[in-house]
Parts: structure tokens; sequence; C-alpha cells
């Protein structure tokens, strides 16, 4: 086994400090990597918002918005129907 | 067993999240090993004394940078293809962590190159040809993150990492169709290696702990991507709805 010196043979500068860069590369990678994992793993786990969910409130919202066209034309009818029989006891 | 059905990345997030501690824990051992038999076991260089210790995080991360470029060119090629969206977003995490190789790979090059050639840089083809590939890396990264639709920044994307392929063998055959200031290949496939056998194998044991390592943050990336395009498909839902 070869113990090297510290100063790698006056090289030390140039040997230590590339691994230093690739260490603080790393580092970097990872911390951001860690960063970002927690945070989308804290949007991922909120309640209310999962894709299944969301299609069962469009699903939900898509029946609830034919309903209520049904009851608008339902209504219109009604109305255009009460207004021609209210017309002429309103004007005569 | 059914491998197609990990091409949906819903199957594929808890897949991967099993196999992470499988690459991370064996890349964590192989450096330590590596930076053990490189500092402790292998003897200094005839020539350059301590400072070819370099080569030990030099080589496998220039030896990343394009062979992480060529499998983003490839999972690039198959997500336009085959409209593999899995494929696409394994691209997009690939291109983070080799330009970060790329980049480790100019500057502990630079330091290399300081005490052995006299100067950190010089326009050399080998150098410079690796510039092009780091560029290409933000030119693939910036693309991606500048188009809102995820599904076209994959396209446009892998047009750029296609083209950008052709780069890869020119860097490898740059030494040796130009005159360069970078040495040649040491190690060859066919041919005995020219360097002492425990500077061989601590080369080796970083090039597989560098392997791994990328292997395990790629995947946990992955894992981000298809959580971010899940909530960009709800957000479309929800805008929708």
């Amino acid at each position: 086994m070869n113990w090297p010196d510290l100063s790698m043979g006056g090289y030390g500068f140039y040997v230590w400090g590339s691994y230093i860069f690739a260490l603080l590369a790393i580092v970097w990678e990872l911390v951001t990597l860690s960063y970002r994992r927690k945070s989308r793993e804290q949007e991922k786990d909120r309640p209310g918002k999962s894709y299944e969910g969301l299609l069962m409130k469009r699903r939900h919202k898509r029946i609830a918005f034919i309903l209520v066209g049904l009851a608008w034309t339902r209504d219109c009818h009604v109305f255009g129907r009460q207004r021609i029989s209210q017309q002429p006891r309103f004007l005569f | 067993m059914n491998l197609y059905k990990y091409a949906s990345p819903t199957n594929f997030y808890p897949l991967a999240g099993k196999i992470i501690p499988w690459f991370a824990t064996p890349a964590a051992i192989l450096f330590g090993v590596g930076l053990f038999v490189g500092f402790f076991i292998a003897p200094p260089d005839f020539q350059q004394g301590d400072a070819y210790r370099i080569m030990f995080i030099h080589v496998p991360a220039a030896w990343l940078g394009m062979f992480l470029y060529i499998l983003m060119a490839i999972y690039a090629g198959i997500g336009w293809a085959f409209n593999a969206r899995l494929a696409s977003m394994m691209a997009s995490s690939i291109s983070v962590t080799g330009a970060m190789f790329t980049f480790l790979s100019l500057v502990t090059g630079a330091f290399w190159g300081k005490p052995t050639w006299g100067t950190w840089w010089v326009w050399d083809a080998r150098m410079t040809s690796t510039l092009i590939l780091l560029f290409l890396y933000i030119g693939f990264i910036s693309l991606q993150s500048s188009i809102d639709d995820p599904r076209r920044a994959d396209r446009a994307g892998a047009v750029l990492a296609l083209v950008g392929v052709i780069n890869v063998p020119i860097i490898y055959f740059s030494v040796q169709w130009w005159n360069t200031l970078h040495q040649g290949a040491t190690i060859r496939i066919l041919q005995k290696p020219t360097i002492h056998g425990s500077m061989l194998w601590a080369m080796l044991i970083m090039l597989a702990a560098c392997w791994l390592y990328s292997v395990a943050v790629v995947l946990i990336r992955v894992r981000c991507i298809i959580v971010e395009r899940e909530q960009n498909a709800n957000r479309f839902v929800e805008a929708t709805v």
C-alpha cells in the first residue's frame, strides 16, 4: 500500500481541486434532486389532486352540465309557454 | 412476466422506486473502493507523478458524458418514433446527469492539463468537441424547458439529440483524426491496456461507480418528471372542465 502525501508531489492543488470539484458537482446534483423530489412528493400527496379524482370530477361536471342544460331548455320552454299564455292576458 | 407494462409511467414509477437503492448503495461502496485503490494502491506515474490520479475521475466522467448522450438520443428517438412517453421522460432525465459529467470532464481535464501541458485550456480537437457536447446537452435542456407542451418539447428535443449524436464519434476518434495535445486511447477493447493493472482497476471501479450513480440519479429524476407531468396533465384537465 502506498501512502500518498497530501501535497501529491507538488500537484496537490490540481489533484485535490479536481476531486473537490467533482464532489461539489455530485453534491449539487443530489441536493437539487432531493429538493425537487421532496417538493413533487408533497404535491403528489396532496389530497384531492389525484388524476382519477379529477377525471371523476370532470365526469360529474359533464353530467351536471347536461342536467342543467336540460333543465334550462325545459325552463325556456315553460317560460315561453307562460309568456305566450300570459301575453294575451296582460295585453288584453 | 409482461415487461411492456413498465413502458407506462404509472407502472414504472413504483418499480423505479424499488430499484434505486440497488444502484445507489453499490455506487457509494464502489466510489469508496475506487478512491482507495486509486490513492493508496496505484503507484505514482513515472512521468506525471501523482498528477495522473485526476484520471480516476476525469476518464469515467468523459466516458459517461459521451455514453449518456448516446443513451439520451436513443431514448429520445424511441419516444419520438413510437410516441412512448416514458422514453422521452428518460431522455429528459438523462440529459442533466450527462451534462454534469461532461462539465466535470472538462473541468477535471483543465485541472490535469495545467500541470502536464502548461495550460488550462487549448482549442484542441478533443476538448473543443467535448465542449460542443456540453453545448448540445445545454441546448437539449433549454429547448425542452422553453416549450410548455411536454410532447412538443420531447419532439423538438429528440431532433436535437439525434442530430447531435454525430458529435460523439467525432469526440472519440478526434485524437486519431487530428494532431492534438490530448493523448490517445489508453484502453482499447481488442488490445492490452498500456497502464499498470492497479491504475486500470481503480479507473474501472470508478467507472462502475459513476455508472451506477448515474442510473440511480436518472431513476430518481424520472420519478420526479413523471409526477410533474401527471400534475401538468391534471392542471390541463382542471382547465378544461
